[in-house]
């Protein structure tokens, strides 16, 4: 029986979730669970339309995590040494950062 | 226009998450069995060199990631080539412990013989955080140096340099070679994948026993004491108005 459609890519998909799931804050066996559940889920998916739809929503959770490791670590090392920047220059550096995207688009 | 060859080193430090203790002697923190990592603000350095080479392509000849410390410094070197770097050298340094002059005197070597013409090193490491590689090694190399970066940029061989100075910023200009140290702002690190760790697998990593870089390396200072800080005492709730006032005066506050 040849191997269902997708399946490289759903696998690679859940290996790198696993990899990310070792940094999670709740420990991996939490994580872990819960991705598997979550594959489960959608295993009986034949679709290919469906499938591409659940391996890009994989893919913005993977980057939602990525980005959240990133944000808890830029907070603590902040928290530590941070000469924390008062709100309000935070909020000029801020609205300066959109300007000069604005401009570069 | 020169070609650009970054030196970025690196070190595996104690990860950010999780809370330091002290070893049975006092002396040292105790590292057995703890998570290790890269140092954040090294992220930050690497980041900031394949950021370079994705602005200026071709013109970046080289991103070399070095670190000095014990063999399973591999493990910060490989994360270190996963987010882009192009090689990686160990200097493998068993058990002794550098200090910081020792590093930067290792890294003037690494420098002259790798041709390093930009070197973008963490601020300060979170385990030590002495904070004074940077400075040292520009001081030994006789280059010009920007600290705590918040922003870089390169044009020709020109390098301006946001630093990051109490209460707000202060741009400098320097020509290559320079030596640039970063701090929090100056960009998000790329996360290191699985994939991207295991082709980094296959760059090349060159390992250098600690001897081969010779004398005036040994430690000039000694650690005679590891404190925790105290713990912090709870507050306490009064009744009332007048509860608070007697409270207020016996503290000596009125």
């Amino acid at each position: 029986m040849p191997a269902p459609p997708l399946r490289a890519q759903v696998k690679a998909l859940y290996k790198d979730l696993l990899f990310l799931g070792r940094d999670y804050p709740l420990g991996y066996a939490y994580f872990r669970t819960r991705l598997h559940r979550a594959f489960a889920a959608q295993s009986h998916l034949r679709d290919e339309p469906a499938i591409h739809a659940c391996i890009s929503r994989g893919e913005f959770v993977k980057r939602e995590i990525e980005a959240l490791y990133y944000l808890k670590k830029y907070r603590a090392l902040r928290e530590r040494y941070g000469a924390p920047a008062s709100a309000e220059v935070e909020a000029m550096r801020r609205i300066e950062r959109e300007e000069e995207e604005e401009e570069g688009r | 226009m020169s070609a650009l060859r970054i030196l970025v080193p690196i070190k595996r430090v104690l990860d950010y998450a999780i809370k330091p203790r002290i070893a049975a002697s006092g002396k040292a923190i105790d590292l057995t069995g703890q998570k290790m990592s890269l140092n954040p603000f090294d992220e930050l350095s690497i980041e900031a060199s394949v950021r370079l080479r994705e602005e200026h392509k071709t013109r970046i000849e080289d991103i070399l990631a070095f670190s000095a410390g014990p063999q399973k410094s591999q493990d910060a070197l490989r994360t270190a080539m996963a987010m882009g770097a192009d090689r990686g050298l160990l200097v493998d340094t068993a058990t002794t412990e550098l200090e910081p002059l020792a590093v930067a005197k290792i890294l003037k070597r690494v420098v002259e013989k790798e041709k390093s013409n930009l070197v973008i090193l963490g601020k300060q490491s979170i385990d030590d955080d002495a904070g004074q590689t940077g400075q040292m090694l520009a001081g030994l190399l006789g280059w010009g140096q920007a600290t705590q970066a918040a922003d870089i940029k390169l044009e020709g061989d020109t390098v301006t340099v946001v630093k990051e100075v109490d209460g707000g910023t202060e741009t400098v200009k320097g020509k290559l070679p320079m030596v640039v140290t970063t701090d929090l702002r100056l960009n998000e690190p790329r996360y290191a994948s699985l994939p991207n760790i295991m082709k980094a697998k296959k760059k090349k990593l060159e390992q250098i026993p600690l001897k081969d870089y010779g004398e005036g390396l040994e430690g000039r200072l000694e650690v005679l004491q590891l404190v925790e800080p105290p713990p912090r005492q709870g507050g306490g709730k009064v009744a009332d108005v007048s509860g608070m006032i007697s409270k207020l005066k016996e503290l000596g506050a009125l």
